[in-house]
């Protein structure tokens, strides 16, 4: 069975996990989701949705080392799955194929590294 | 490191499962300190709004259920089990009571009306007696009264107090004394009456009370008589009269028409001695008493505090305040017999001869609201009964799911906490409201009362108790019940009809309590309405109709005696010849007023009464035409005519009531007969006529011996012009006024008003307890009606089926309906009864309280039961009417 497509919010939240490779968890990933899309966003929202999609198993998560700056608390790390990969792009080639011969008047910002 | 908000943490905490909690709050603490570094408060707020944002409820939901991330370390669930288990519980009983909102909105108003009365009648007590006086370790202070030999504390003298400050420095640091005198307190060219004390030098040092501004008063400042004009005033009356000025030390304002020097402003929380309720507004030294107390005898007036030494006792000071006593009774020649009352302020709330009065009647509001609180109580317990019957098979599942007893009799009483929050709530809204209300109520006497009914911690607390009291007796039952319930019959068959029958038989006996204790309230209401009736149509010996009642009050201006006389002359020759004065009656005195005056006699031939020197008696000195104003006749000899008041023949010739006639000479005529004013053969008055007794104290004594003189016998520093008139007499009353000030602007006329007036404060206290007790009766009744019209609904929807079968076979609608409703008010007769029965017990507890009925009114029986059946039957109708309209046919077919 395909996996249910993510929503426009699900589809951002895996992308930034996916950038963040590693490093993604609660905190950097909103601040990820921030910089690149420059709305603002709640923690509450962000953490809701990283634990549908573990839920959906498009992402996986583990529990890191506790940190001095997080007053001693471990970071719940996050990383994409397979799954969570075939969904967004599954969803880009649907919109690709919608946006073929359309003028692109306000281009995607550009994809860095 | 700069600190997140503690309190988000701990709601976090609070709200996010364990699952989620430590990577949610260390990602939120990690955003924080970044943010810290440049703005600190902004990263407070904005870890706030990312706390309150509606997100984590969403969050806590989404985690549900889910499975511990790896690595997550054991015993982090700590603290999770019971808080939110009881959160769960709460979010439920939410959902529970949003699900029903026309249950919720009937529960929660059916409390409110329970809670409100208790609210406000607390809140009343509280500000009258509960309020402390603002004095500091007031267990140390001693108030000496002198005592009657019936028990009443009164007034003493001030040899007394030269006796006690002599020889009662065991007992005491120091004594200082009071006596509580009006004053006129002109504030910008408008003079009104003040509430004052004249006090000894030491009397704020004795309290241990100090000057919110400025300073109190020095000791060279009470040294010698009439030399120094200061007073210190009251931080509500200059607040309220003065406009606060910041400039007031040191200024100047006009008492009884002279410049006195205000030398400080009292504390607030300090209202002076007179009563807590009853704010003093001055104080000036008692020495000034030649210029503010000319008339008065203070020296008879006062009354003492004193401090006790550490480790002195009230017993102790009492003895050694008993030997003065003994030492003044000594070198007294008097026959009379002084006793002396001490009573430790710690003990007093208001006066030592109300505080029992006034407590029992406290007492007695509380016992009223506090039975409206129950039948609001079992109107919610008679609801949650039938919810639970209805929410039967909800329980059982849970059982069934493993939930505990515990845990379910938890879930139900949180729901009957939540209830009672949000009645205990809207009942202390209404409750401060209509305290608010009764304040208003102004008596209709000119005293500055001074209530403060402003919400504070006991009533909070008061409020609190009461809703959580109202849960527990409404919850525990309806709870403990539903944790009864059998599952598997449950489960199986819905309509199970053994302990649907039980329920039923329940709540009738919660509707007939409820009724028992709406026919008491009803009772006591109707009691106190027939009380007020009594009081109002009660014969006073003088006629009561529509009159102009103006009170002068020259005493309190810069006038001399001579100069009070042609004063008063002058405005009764005015006023009598004012357009719409048919009559005008003057007097020292209106009968059924507060306040005394009274004269000794020797008279040849009748010995005075035992342990007395002299005969005393009150009277009033009245003007020749005041009797007829009044329509009080005269039974024998003849009323005063002008003559009897011009100087060469004044204090000739005097009036007696039939009951002082009675007294003197009983059986024999008292026209004729010679009394020696004073006890001196020089100031002999004759007795030229005997006139109808008139009530003077209050509205239930006895005919009181009385004496009439002519106005020139002391009558012109304060009296009473009395006018009947065809106009409106306020209008009348008005105009007066306006003639009084056109003779003299500086004259202080202190009332202006109608007989309607005068009397309202004779009658005010029945009225407030009639109009408090139909209150709450009424209450009662209507909560005891939708606790019926709840049963009886409930009674012909469980019965729809039985119901289908008699009209199927053949019953008429209206016969069906006779049934319900006959159910109905079957259970309404039992709890009258039983309503009845307690009225006997109680009734005859209540005659302290009434005015001309008796405790066990035959009238107030019977209207009380009536009263409750008639509207009850209607209770009972409403929803038994919806029977005849069952369809036999969907009846059948829906079982």
């Amino acid at each position: 069975m395909a996996p249910k497509r993510p929503s426009d919010f699900e589809q951002q939240v895996l992308l930034a996990v996916w950038r963040l490779e590693d490093g993604a968890y609660g905190a950097s990933v909103r601040d990820e989701l921030e910089a690149r899309t420059g709305s603002r966003v709640t923690q509450g929202a962000v953490y809701t949705t990283l634990i549908r999609l573990e839920k959906k198993a498009m992402l996986q998560s583990r529990l890191s080392d506790p940190t001095p700056v997080r007053g001693g608390r471990a970071k719940r790390l996050f990383s994409i799955t397979e799954r969570g990969r075939a969904g967004v792009l599954q969803v880009r080639r649907a919109m690709n194929r919608l946006w073929e011969g359309l003028p692109t008047a306000d281009p995607a910002p550009r994809e860095s590294g | 490191m700069p600190r997140s908000p503690r309190i988000a943490r701990i709601l976090l905490r609070l709200l996010l499962p364990a699952g989620v909690r430590d990577g949610f709050v260390g990602d939120l603490e990690e955003r924080f300190q970044r943010e810290a570094v440049d703005d600190p408060v902004r990263a407070r707020r904005s870890y706030w709004k990312d706390v309150l944002s509606p997100s984590i409820l969403r969050l806590r939901k989404e985690v549900r259920g889910m499975p511990l991330p790896p690595g997550t370390p054991p015993g982090s669930t700590r603290g999770d089990g019971r808080m939110t288990a009881l959160l769960a519980d709460l979010t439920f009983a939410l959902r529970m009571l949003a699900k029903a909102p026309a249950f919720t909105i009937v529960a929660v108003l059916s409390l409110a009306l329970g809670i409100g009365p208790n609210t406000a009648i607390f809140s009343l007590v509280d500000a009258a007696l509960l309020q402390d006086w603002g004095v500091p370790e007031p267990e140390e202070i001693v108030d000496v009264y002198s005592l009657t030999d019936d028990g009443q504390y009164f007034y003493t003298y001030y040899r007394v107090y030269e006796l006690i400050t002599e020889g009662a420095n065991d007992a005491f640091v120091d004594v200082a004394a009071s006596a509580q005198q009006t004053g006129n307190i002109d504030v910008g060219g408008e003079g009104r009456l003040a509430m004052g004390e004249l006090v000894t030098g030491n009397y704020f040092d004795v309290l241990g009370v100090q000057a919110a501004q400025g300073r109190t008063f020095l000791p060279e400042e009470d040294a010698t008589p009439g030399t120094h004009p200061v007073v210190v005033v009251s931080d509500r009356y200059w607040k309220t009269r003065l406009g606060a000025d910041p400039d007031v030390v040191g200024s100047d304002l006009r008492l009884n028409g002279r410049p006195y020097t205000v030398i400080g402003v009292a504390p607030e929380e300090f209202r002076g001695r007179i009563a807590p309720g009853l704010g003093t507004d001055f104080w000036a030294p008692i020495r000034m008493y030649p210029h503010l107390a000319p008339n008065q005898m203070t020296n008879g007036n006062l009354f003492f505090m004193g401090r006790l030494r550490n480790g002195v006792t009230t017993e102790r000071a009492r003895a050694i305040l008993d030997a003065i006593a003994a030492r003044y009774n000594e070198e007294s020649e008097s026959r009379s017999e002084l006793a002396i009352g001490a009573v430790n302020l710690g003990e007093v709330r208001l006066h030592p001869n109300f505080d029992g009065t006034i407590g029992a009647m406290a007492a007695l509001l509380f016992v009223a609201v506090g039975l409206v609180l129950l039948v609001a109580c079992v109107n919610l317990a008679s609801f949650l009964l039938a919810r639970a019957t209805d929410r039967r098979k909800e329980m059982a599942i849970r059982v069934a799911m493993g939930a505990g007893r515990g845990a379910i009799l938890r879930q139900l009483l949180v729901e009957a906490l939540v209830l009672a929050a949000l009645g205990g709530l809207v009942g202390l809204v209404l409750g401060m409201l209509a305290s608010r209300v009764l304040v208003g109520v102004e008596p209709p006497i000119d005293l500055p009362l001074d209530l403060d009914v402003g919400l504070n911690g006991r009533i909070l607390l008061f409020t609190g108790g009461a809703s959580l009291l109202a849960a527990l007796i409404f919850g525990l039952t309806p709870a403990l019940e539903a944790t009864r319930a059998p599952v598997a019959s449950t489960l199986r068959d819905e309509s199970g009809s053994s302990g649907g029958r039980r329920k039923g038989r329940a709540r009738g006996v919660l509707v007939a309590a409820q009724m028992a204790l709406s026919t008491v309230l009803l009772f006591g209401a109707a009691l106190f309405l027939r009380s007020l009736q009594a009081a109002t149509s009660l014969e006073v010996g003088f006629d009561t109709g529509p009159a102009a009642v103006v009170a002068v009050d020259p005493w309190a201006s810069e006038m001399s005696a001579d100069e009070q006389e042609i004063f008063a002359r002058d405005l009764i020759r005015r006023v009598a010849s004012m357009p719409g004065v048919e009559q005008l009656g003057v007097t020292s005195r209106m009968p059924l007023d507060l306040g005394t005056i009274n004269t000794t006699f020797l008279i040849p031939g009748v010995e005075p009464p035992p342990n007395a020197d002299r005969h005393v008696l009150e009277y009033a000195s009245i003007s020749p035409g005041y009797l007829a104003t009044m329509g009080i006749e005269v039974v024998e000899g003849r009323a005063f005519v002008d003559t009897d008041d011009e100087p060469e023949s004044a204090a000739r010739v005097a009036l007696l009531s039939r009951a002082a006639a009675e007294r003197f000479w009983p059986g024999e005529s008292a026209v004729g007969r010679v009394m020696h004013r004073g006890g001196d053969p020089e100031r002999a008055v004759t007795v030229v006529g005997v006139v109808g007794d008139a009530r003077i104290w209050s509205l239930t004594e006895a005919p009181r011996p009385y004496m009439y003189l002519p106005l020139s016998q002391g009558g012109f520093g304060r009296y009473f012009l009395v006018a009947r008139t065809p106009m409106a007499p306020p209008e009348l009353a008005a105009d007066i006024q306006v003639e009084a000030k056109q003779l003299r602007p500086d004259v202080l006329v202190s009332e202006v008003g109608t007989m309607d007036d005068h009397l309202g404060y004779i009658y005010f206290l029945p009225r407030m307890a009639a109009a408090m007790l139909t209150l709450v009766g009424i209450l009662a009744l209507i909560l005891a009606c939708i606790g019926l019209y709840g049963m009886v609904s409930y009674t012909v929807a469980r019965r729809t089926r039985e119901v289908g079968i008699r009209m199927a076979l053949g019953a008429e609608g209206g016969v069906v309906v006779g049934m319900v409703v006959k159910r109905g008010l079957t259970v309404v007769a039992i709890g009258g009864l039983l309503g009845i029965a307690a009225a006997f017990v109680l009734g005859s507890t209540l005659d302290r309280f009434l005015i001309g009925v008796a405790g066990l009114d035959p009238v107030a029986m019977l209207l009380a039961p009536l009263t409750l059946f008639g509207l009850s039957a209607i209770a009972a109708y409403l929803p038994a009417r919806r029977v005849s309209r069952v369809d036999p046919v969907e009846a059948l077919r829906a079982e």
